[in-house]
C-alpha cells in the first residue's frame, strides 16, 4: 500500500486550489489495531479536504462512517495509511498541535449543566491557555467572535442545560469554532434535530466554511440536505471503497444510488429523493407547468403513478383554470372523464379508475 | 415557579449570580469560622469562647486542665475536622466528573473498602492468631497500628486501581471494576468478622463509625502534607477537569492528555480519601454531597470556582457534623457518620427537589 498507488477520486483544477488541509493516502481503519487480529471497515481512502469546503460523509448504518470520523480525528489508530493535517502527519502531531488544527462536534450531549454558555464556549480556548486555563483578552476576543458567528451572543449566560437541542448544538459548534480550527468534523451533528433547525445549521456550517476559509466535514444521515448543500460528498457503501466529488456527479454516475441500495428505499435521480419502492399502478401524462404542475407531479409519483410523455400513458391529467379555480381535468383515450378541483379528489379518481 | 422572571434574571448582565456568589462566600466563611470556635467550646466539658480565646492568644489566667484540653485534643480535632472535610468534598468531586456520575463518591474506586479490610486484618486477624502479645510488647497495637493498617489496606487497592486504569480505557469499566473490590472487600470483613470476638467486632464498629476525635499533632504533620498535596493537585487539574465535563472524546479533542490526567486524578482523590479514611475511619456523605451544594450554591460547573468553593463547604460542613456529633447540652457522643448522613441527607433531598435537575446540576 503505497501513497503513488493512491489515485485521488477527485480531479482537481490547477491553480486555483489551495493546499488541502486534511489529506488521506491509502488509509485503512476498523478495529483491533493494538491486539487481536484487526478487522478493516474501510480500506485504501484516499481524500482531501481543501479551506472553505463543506464535505459531508453519507453512508448507510454500518458502512464505517463514524470509524473513519474518529480515525481522522485522532481518537483512533489507523490500520494502515497516513493522515495528513495541515501538510503534517497526523501521528507526529500532540494532542495540543492537532486541537489547534482540529476541532470536533459529536452527538455527546455534554452533562455540563449549569455552566453558561459563555464558559462552555471559552473550553475551546483550551489549547491555547495555560496551566490555570486563565483567558487572556485575545482568548475572550476570540470567543466572543465564535459565539456571534453562531448567532448565540444572547445566550451568553443562559446555563447550558436549559438551551434546546438546536441552541446547544450551536453552542458546541461555536466552542469549536473557539479552538480556531483549520478542520472541523462534525459527527451526526444534526441528528435529533427537527428540520428547521437542521437546515438552519447546514447552512452555519456552509458560512462557516465558507467565510472563514475552513474545512468542515459533516457525517450526517441527511441525504436530501447534503446533496443541496454540501460542496462536495464522500459516498462509504458497505465495504467501501469510499467515492467522493460533487453532489451532482455522483447522482448522474448512480454512485449515489449505489451507496445506498438495499437499504429498503430507491433513490430515484429525477428527483433527487428517496422513495420507499412501490408497484407502479399506471402510467400518466401530464400537461401542466409552474407550481401547480410540481406539486401534481410530486402527488402522482407518491401515488405510484409513473408520469410519462403523452401518447404514451393509459390517462391524461390536465391542469386548467375552471370558472376562476385551478381543475384538473382526467381524460382517457381522448375523452373527457371527469374534472376535478382539488388533488385528492384526482388520487381518488385515478384509484377509482385502476382499483388496488 | 415563574420562569420569565428566572430568566430576566439571568440575562441581566449576569450581576445577581456575582452578588449572589459572594454573599454565599462570606456566608460560608462565618459558618466555617462559627462552627471552628463552636468545636473548642464543646465538649465532654463546657468550655466558654473568652477562655478559648484566652488560650488562642496566648493570654493567662486558665486553668490548666482547660488549656491542655484545648490544645491537646479539641484543636487538632478542629483542625482534622477542616482537613476531612476539604479532602472528602475534593475526592468526590473529582470522582463525579471523571465518571460524569452525580453519584459517584470518594469511595466509588473501592479505596475504603481496602482500608477497611486492613483495620479488620488488624483488630480481627492479627489478634485470632495470637499475635497479641507480640503486638502489644512492640507498641503497635491501637490508633497507630490502626493507621497504618487503614494506609496499607487503601494504598493496596490503589495500587491495583491504577493498574487496572492502565490497561482499561472505558471510565466506565473502571467504575464497575471498583464496585466489585469495595464487594470483594466487605465480603472478607464480613467472614473475619463471623470468627471474632465480640470485643473485636465491637472495635472495628467504632472505627467505622467514623472520629475525628485522636488525631495527634504528630499524626497532623503527616496528615496536613497528604490532603494539601491532594488540593493542590486538584486546583492544577482544574482546567483538564473542565474539558472532561464535556466527555472523554471532547476532552482529547481539545489537546488534553485523557489518560495521564486520569491517573492523576485518581491517584490526587485517592490520596485524599485514603488518608483521611485512614486517620478518621470511613466518613460517608460528605464526598457526595459537598459538590452538589456547592454547584448549587454557587450556579456552576466550572471547576476554577468549584475547587476554591468545596474547599470551604467541606471544610464548614465537616465542622459543623463534628459540632453536632457531640450532641451539646448531652454527655452522648453521636457516631459522626450517622451525623453526616441524618442531618445532611434531607438538606439535599430537599435541595434537589426544589431544583429538580440532579443529573443535570451534577456533571
Amino acid at each position: 500500500m503505497t501513497s503513488n498507488a493512491c489515485i485521488h477520486a477527485s480531479v482537481h483544477t490547477a491553480g486555483m486550489q489551495e493546499p488541502p488541509s486534511l489529506e488521506t493516502h491509502g488509509l485503512a481503519v476498523g478495529y483491533g489495531a493494538s491486539r487481536g487480529a484487526p478487522r478493516a471497515v474501510v480500506e485504501e481512502v484516499c481524500v482531501s479536504l481543501r479551506p472553505g469546503e463543506l464535505v459531508c460523509l453519507l453512508g448507510p448504518n454500518g458502512a464505517g462512517k463514524s470509524t473513519l470520523i474518529r480515525t481522522l480525528a485522532g481518537m483512533q489508530k489507523p490500520l494502515a495509511g497516513e493522515i495528513r493535517l495541515d501538510g503534517v502527519p497526523l501521528s507526529t502531531l500532540s494532542a495540543a498541535e492537532v486541537a489547534r488544527r482540529m476541532s470536533l462536534v459529536l452527538t455527546d450531549r455534554p452533562a455540563v449543566g449549569l455552566m453558561p454558555v459563555s464558559t462552555l464556549v471559552s473550553l475551546g480556548r483550551h489549547p491555547y491557555t495555560g496551566w490555570s486555563g486563565r483567558l487572556k483578552r485575545e482568548d475572550e476576543e476570540v470567543v466572543r467572535r465564535a459565539m456571534a458567528d453562531v448567532g448565540i451572543e444572547a445566550l451568553a449566560h443562559r446555563p447550558v442545560c436549559e438551551l434546546s437541542d438546536g441552541e446547544r448544538q450551536k453552542a458546541m459548534i461555536a466552542r469549536a469554532l473557539a479552538q480556531e480550527p483549520q478542520v472541523m468534523i462534525l459527527d451526526e451533528a444534526t441528528a435529533f434535530l427537527d428540520l428547521p433547525r437542521r437546515v438552519e445549521l447546514m447552512h452555519l456550517l456552509l458560512r462557516l466554511a465558507r467565510t472563514g476559509r475552513r474545512a468542515v466535514l459533516l457525517a450526517t444521515h441527511d441525504l436530501d440536505l447534503a446533496l443541496r448543500c454540501a460542496h462536495r460528498l464522500w459516498l462509504l457503501p458497505h465495504g467501501g471503497p469510499l467515492r467522493a466529488g460533487i453532489p451532482e456527479d455522483l447522482v448522474l454516475s448512480g454512485a449515489f444510488s449505489e451507496t445506498f441500495s438495499g437499504s429498503g428505499a430507491v433513490f430515484d435521480p429525477g428527483s433527487g429523493a428517496f422513495a420507499a419502492p412501490c408497484v407502479f399502478r399506471g402510467t400518466v401524462a401530464l400537461k401542466a407547468g409552474g407550481v401547480p404542475g410540481l406539486w401534481t407531479y410530486r402527488a402522482l409519483e407518491r401515488a405510484c403513478y409513473r408520469v410519462v410523455e403523452d401518447g404514451r400513458a393509459d390517462l391524461c391529467v390536465e391542469v386548467v383554470a375552471r370558472n376562476g379555480a385551478t381543475a384538473w381535468r382526467i381524460e382517457e383515450k381522448g375523452e373527457t372523464r371527469k374534472y376535478v378541483f382539488c388533488l385528492e379528489s384526482l388520487l381518488d379518481a385515478l384509484d377509482t379508475r385502476s382499483p388496488k | 415557579m415563574t420562569i420569565p422572571a428566572r430568566t430576566e434574571s439571568r440575562t441581566g448582565e449576569g450581576m445577581p449570580r456575582t452578588h449572589l456568589s459572594t454573599t454565599a462566600w462570606l456566608l460560608l466563611f462565618s459558618v466555617a469560622v462559627a462552627a471552628f470556635g463552636l468545636e473548642l467550646c464543646l465538649g465532654s466539658v463546657f468550655i466558654p469562647p473568652g477562655q478559648v480565646w484566652a488560650v488562642l492568644t496566648g493570654l493567662g489566667g486558665v486553668p490548666d486542665a482547660w488549656r491542655e484540653i484545648i490544645v491537646l485534643y479539641r484543636l487538632p480535632r478542629a483542625f482534622t475536622a477542616m482537613l476531612a472535610g476539604a479532602a472528602l468534598g475534593m475526592a468526590g468531586l473529582k470522582m463525579q466528573t471523571l465518571f460524569r456520575n452525580p453519584l459517584a463518591d470518594p469511595f466509588v474506586l473501592g479505596i475504603s473498602s481496602g482500608a477497611s479490610l486492613g483495620v479488620a486484618l488488624v483488630i480481627l486477624a492479627a489478634w485470632g492468631f495470637g499475635l497479641r502479645p507480640l503486638m502489644e510488647k512492640t507498641g503497635f497495637l491501637g490508633n497507630a497500628s490502626l493507621v497504618m493498617a487503614a494506609v496499607a489496606g487503601s494504598g493496596a487497592v490503589l495500587c491495583v486501581v491504577m493498574g487496572i486504569a492502565r490497561r482499561v480505557e472505558s471510565n466506565l469499566t473502571l467504575l464497575i471494576v471498583g464496585l466489585m473490590f469495595g464487594y470483594i472487600s466487605s465480603a472478607l470483613v464480613n467472614v473475619l468478622l463471623l470468627f471474632a470476638l465480640e470485643h473485636q467486632v465491637q472495635s472495628y464498629l467504632a472505627w467505622t463509625f467514623g472520629s475525628y476525635a485522636g488525631v495527634t499533632w504528630r499524626q497532623l504533620g503527616v496528615l496536613t502534607p497528604a490532603v494539601a498535596a491532594g488540593l493542590a493537585l486538584a486546583g492544577v487539574l482544574a482546567k483538564p477537569l473542565n474539558a472532561l465535563l464535556l466527555g472523554e472524546g471532547y476532552a482529547r479533542s481539545m489537546g488534553v492528555n485523557v489518560a495521564g490526567v486520569r491517573r492523576w486524578i485518581i491517584l490526587g482523590a485517592s490520596l485524599l480519601s485514603g488518608t483521611v479514611t485512614a486517620y478518621c475511619g470511613p466518613i460517608g456523605f460528605l464526598g457526595i454531597a459537598v459538590p452538589h451544594l456547592c454547584r448549587l450554591i454557587h450556579r456552576t460547573s466550572d471547576h476554577r470556582i468549584l475547587v476554591p468553593a468545596v474547599i470551604l463547604t467541606g471544610a464548614a460542613l465537616s465542622l459543623l457534623a463534628d459540632v453536632m456529633a457531640q450532641a451539646p447540652g448531652s454527655r452522648v457522643l453521636l457516631p459522626l457518620n450517622s451525623v453526616t448522613s441524618l442531618i445532611g441527607a434531607p438538606v439535599v433531598i430537599g435541595i434537589i427537589l426544589r431544583g429538580r435537575r440532579i443529573m443535570e446540576v451534577a456533571p
